[in-house]
This record gives C-alpha cells, structure tokens and sequence, in this order.
C-alpha cells in the first residue's frame, strides 16, 4: 500500500473514530468524574476531584455514591422493575414481531414494501405524540373504555392509564419496529427450500419452525432483543406519562435525580451502575456473534 | 392401467400459475426401480410435475398414485419420497452428518439406529470423513453427495433428483453422472430425475419423458427415442438432426414417394403409420447416419451432390456443414479417424443414407 493509501485509509477510518471519542467517551468520562464527587448548593452542583486543600493538590474521588446507591432498596428495586419491565417488553415485542416478519418476508414482492412502509410509518409522527395519543386512548374516558362500556363489558371504566399494563402497551408498541425489521431481515434472506426440504425429510410444520426457520433467524432475534431491551430499561417518557406513581423504573429514577434533587453525582452513579448493567447483554450478545462467524461456520474456499 | 409394472402413476395431473399452464393434463407411468428422466427445456413444466409428486405443491386436477396407492392428498412430510434439491438445500447450520440424520430424527428411531443408518449411507456416497464438516466448508461435488445421502437416508419408495448437475461445473457433471447412476441403481431406488440436459438424461435414463409446454411429447428409452422420435419437437430436442419439409407425392404399396423440394427429385422411404397422398409431412436425417463419399454412391441410394461450407474438429468426430444444390444446409458428423475427416471448405462430396434410417414425422 502506497503512503497516501495509508493516510487515505487513517482519514477514512479515523473520522468516525474521533466522532466516537468526542461525543461518547468524553462526556462518558465526564459522567463517571462526577459521580465520583459528592453533591453542593452551587455551580456546578458538584465539587471538584482535585482540589487545593491548605496550599495542597488533594484528590477527593469518593464511591459513596456507588455506596449509597447500593445501601438504598429504592434504587435495586428500581433496577430490578426496569430489568423486569424491560425484559416482559422484549418477549411481547418478539411474539408480536415474529410472525408478522415471517408474514412480509413470504409476501409477494410488490406488497412485501407496503407492509414494511407500514411498520416503520408511524415513527414518522413525533414520539410523545403517539404516547399522548396512547393517554387519549387508555384513560378512564378514553377511546377503550368508552368502546367498552358502550358495549357493556364493563360497568365502570377500567382503570388502565397509570398503570404499569400502559407501560407495557406503550414501551411494545413504540419499539415493535425495531424487533420486526431485524428479524425481518433474516427471514427475507432465509432460502425457503430449506423449509421445503425439512418438510420433505419429514418435518411437519412446528418442527420445521424449531429446528429449521428458528436458529437460521437467531441473528435477527437476538439483534431485535437488544435493540428493545436495552433502550426500554433506560425509558423515562413512556413510565413518566403512561406509568403510575408507583411504577418503578431506573429512568425515572435517573430523572428524578437529575432535576429534583439536584444531585448530579448520585444521578451520574445512577447512568454509570444502569451503563454497567446493559453491558452485559451486549458482552453476550457479541460472543454469541463472535461464535457465529468463528471458523466452522463461515463458507470456506475451495 | 399397465398393472404391476407401474409404480408411481400420475393421472390427468394439471397445475395452473395465474394464466399459466404448468403442466397440462399429464398421464404418466414410472416402473418400479427404474431411472426416469423427466426431459424439457426450462418452464416446460417439469419441475412443477416433481414438485406435485413430492408434495410441495397440490395440483389444480389429477391424481398421484404410488405402488397403487393415492398418494394426492398426503402432505411432504408424510410421503414415502424423498428430494434432492436444485443447488442442493442443505441445512447451513447443521454438520454434514447432522444433515443426513435429520430425516431419519423426525422418524423418531432410536439414537442408535439413526447413528448406524447416517454412517451407511455417508459411507455409500464416500463422506464418511467429512462428517463433522459444514455444508459451506464443502466443496459443490461433495455437496451433492451429501444431498444424495440425506435424500437416501430415510430409504424413500420414490427418489426425487431435481436438475442434479446444474450447480456443478462441466466436467465434475460428466463423471458424477454415471457415479450418481450407478448408486441408485445400487440402492435399488426408483428414481425421476429432472434435467433440461439431454446428456444428461441419456446418460443417467433408463427412461424419459420429454415435456413440451406443460405436456408430454414422447416417453420411452432414450435410444428409442433418438432413433424414432414422434415430432419435429422430440426429434430437434435430443441430438443434432437435419428436417426436410414436404409432402407425400404417392403411396405405393410398402412405400412411400415423398416431394421434398429441400432434396432433388422424389423420395422413398418405407412407409409407416397411416399416411395419405398429399399430406404434409417432414423427413428427419440423424447427422451421424448420413453417408459422405467423394464419389457418388449406388443410384439405387439417390445420393446427393453437396460442397463443404466448413468443418468442426471435434476430436472423435468431425461436424461438417453441408450445402445442397438447392442451397439447403445439412449437419452430417463423420468419425474423425475416417479418411472423410479431412475435406476442405469448398470441395465436392456426396452424401446418401439408408431408408430406414430416414424417420418420417407426420406431426
């Protein structure tokens, strides 16, 4: 390779590398410096980790945030109601999402781009709207309970706004597209005679599904899995409009923090512990990927 | 009915796509542990027909019968048949044994049965030591043999080959076509192979049917049909062959005098089947079977006069293009070690044939 091709390729390369390093490990790092500090009544409110205490340089990193974080049930309660929340989400999202993927993947072409138009068009309104629009319909004189009682199924509205049952209606709905089109993506690229030919060794139908259409998609699964699980642990607006009091989650929480209390450390510990937690899918996740391409399993020359 | 010769039966089979005729009204009769080819060009409805049999589509009309059983309503999974796919369908994600056992875990046999069966027929193909590999890791002649394996496994009544050669390469299609041949015929499997490749078909073929249009043309062993095809059709699809348009001048007595503008002078040839005077008809010379000399032939042969237009060196054979004095073209292959295998473009030469090889076609 010729010294302009080298200089060409650390051009290329490194302009999203300084993008990643500017936008997300700096601030990173300036998150995890103040969670280490402890909380003030003044700007910023957060003390200094280095400060000159009578004429000398002294460090004042503390992990009594971490500590405190660890100490408090509110905070682990919150995590685990995130995680449970997060996870219920994830497996509606799937068993939504799964047949309707397989669905436009075996339409017919000129149709199978209607489909999919459809499952990303509503993303086109504004996200607080649909969830407000989510409020109009769930309240206690909204459009469900005023169909249900007009049908007499019930006598008396349920009450389904502020609940965490809106939480779920709200978090599936607003990240099924992001389930879909990933596992989508892998069925539309899955050789149908594969389908065929398991039928044809004997298969019926479910075995086919199990052992056939279901690992040949896993990418697409586990992709779709993340992409929902990961943001809807961290969701504030949706628990924030359509959730309870008493509906627990980490976002919240972080918010909370961040703008009531004034406690920029403690919320700074909050992000890095929740950071922490969602590593580990992805860790899982990229070992699974890392697996998948090993040697083994990818199309060998010759 | 042919009685107990026939073992798969397919009865007034017609399947439509939207405006489209796949298959048209097919009768068709496939005898027990034979090789049966299903010859055609693409989109003459071939696949389609194997596809009805296996069971992965169900026809609009007609009826499916195996060892005298109708079999037309029956799902694939629950079909004593069993297909090798075009490009082969292996699965990706399972290893070469893996792939084998499958049909045979869906059975539910015992671990150890389906161990003892997998390595049999992995054996039978020659992969036994590539069991553990994936279908990527293998090379396309090797993936063959373990489609071949996983479609042999579950020891089907009826085996599907459906165009077997197509992802191959010239040469590999060459010797794998007898080796595949040959480990049918071993097993002892009936077996409809589906081809657009004459070769092919003669080659591997105890059998064939040659499809046109969603129907079939003409059945039989393949030497038969390349000596006495029933249509212009039958007779242009498999092998090389000049036609000669006309009309039968005169029916006399065992013969017949045809008016083949195309060829000098009338015709004789023996006379077959019910034809009358006037009728259109068309004469079909097989290239190999015409007689080249530089000196003209006995007058009782009727030879004819023609100038080389060039010569194809085809190693075994030379392919000569022949012009007539009427300025009709001709194909005639001569053995390249004749001594006929040397003319040059322009120089003069004789061709004449014997009447039986002449096959008159009234279609």
């Amino acid at each position: 390779m010729t010294a302009f091709g080298r200089r060409l390729r650390l051009l290329i390369t490194g302009i999203p590398f300084a993008w990643l390093l500017l936008f997300f490990l700096l601030p990173f790092v300036f998150v995890v410096k103040i969670s280490l500090a402890e909380a003030q009544i003044a700007i910023p409110p957060y003390t200094a980790l280095l400060a000159r205490v009578d004429g000398h340089w002294q460090w004042q990193a503390t992990l009594e945030n971490y500590a405190f974080l660890l100490s408090d049930r509110l905070y682990l309660l919150a995590y685990l109601n995130s995680l449970k929340i997060a996870a219920l989400s994830t497996l509606f999202c799937l068993l939504l999402a799964y047949p309707l993927a397989w669905a436009i993947a075996r339409a017919p072409q000129p149709a199978r781009n209607v489909y999919l138009l459809l499952v990303v068009l509503p993303s086109w309104t504004s996200f607080l709207i649909r969830v407000y629009a989510w409020m109009g319909i769930l309240g206690s004189n909204g459009y469900l309970n005023r169909l249900l009682l007009s049908l007499g199924l019930v006598d008396s509205p349920l009450p389904l706004l502020r609940t965490d049952f809106a939480v779920y209606v709200g978090i599936v709905y607003t990240y099924l597209p992001f389930m879909v089109l990933p596992i989508y993506t892998s069925l539309v690229r899955l050789d149908y005679r594969l389908v065929e030919a398991a039928r044809d060794l004997g298969a019926p139908a479910w075995r086919c599904f199990a052992s056939i259409v279901l690992p040949l998609s896993r990418a697409g699964v586990l992709a779709g899995c993340l992409l929902v699980f990961i943001p809807a642990t961290g969701e504030f607006v949706i628990p924030e409009l359509l959730g309870g009091a008493d509906t627990l989650m980490i976002g919240k929480v972080l918010w909370q923090e961040f703008f009531n209390n004034r406690d920029w450390p403690v919320a700074s510990a909050v992000a890095i512990l929740l950071l922490a937690l969602l590593l580990l899918p992805m860790l899982l996740y990229y070992r699974q990927q890392a697996a998948d391409s090993a040697p083994g399993r990818t199309v060998a020359g010759g | 009915m042919n009685g107990a010769r026939s073992f798969l039966e397919l009865r007034g089979v017609v399947q439509r796509f939207g405006e489209v005729v796949a298959v048209d009204h097919v009768d068709l009769e496939v005898r027990r542990g034979e090789i049966f080819a299903l010859l055609g060009s693409s989109g003459c409805g071939k696949t389609s027909l194997l596809r009805i049999i296996a069971g992965l589509e169900s026809p609009e009309a007609g009826r499916v019968l195996l060892a005298g059983r109708d079999i037309s309503a029956l799902p694939p999974h629950r079909r004593p048949v069993n297909m090798m796919f075009q490009s082969y369908a292996l699965f990706p994600h399972m290893t070469v044994a893996q792939n084998v056992a499958f049909g045979l875990r869906q059975d539910r046999l015992p671990k150890a049965e389906i161990a003892e069966r997998t390595d049999r027929v992995l054996e039978l193909v020659q992969m036994a030591g590539l069991r553990d590999r994936r279908p990527a890791q293998l090379s396309g002649g090797q993936q063959q043999r373990v489609a071949l394996a996983r479609s042999l496994a579950k020891e089907p009544q009826l085996l599907l080959l459906d165009e077997p050669m197509a992802a191959l390469d010239r040469q590999l299609r060459a010797e794998m076509q007898y080796e595949l041949a040959e480990i049918i015929r071993r097993v002892r499997v009936t077996c409809i192979i589906v081809t657009h490749d004459q070769e092919e078909a003669m080659v591997m073929a105890d059998r064939l049917a040659l499809m046109h249009a969603g129907r079939v043309v003409q059945t039989g062993p393949p030497a038969d049909v390349y000596a006495r095809p029933n249509s212009r059709f039958s007779a242009a699809f498999l092998g090389r062959v000049n036609l000669f348009e006309g009309r039968v001048q005169a029916v006399a007595g065992e013969e017949l005098v045809l008016d083949l503008p195309e060829l000098g002078g009338p015709v004789r040839v023996p006379a077959s089947g019910a034809v009358s005077a006037g009728q259109p008809v068309c004469l079909a010379l097989r290239p190999e079977r015409l007689r080249l000399s530089r000196e003209p032939a006995a007058e009782a042969d009727r030879p004819e006069r023609v100038v080389v237009e060039d010569a194809g060196f085809l190693g075994s054979q030379v392919h000569y293009h022949l012009r007539l004095d009427s300025g009709r073209l001709v194909d005639a292959l001569v053995p390249g070690s004749s001594e006929l295998a040397g003319l040059e473009h322009g120089e003069t030469a004789w061709i004449s044939w014997a009447p039986r090889d002449a096959v008159l076609l009234a279609e």
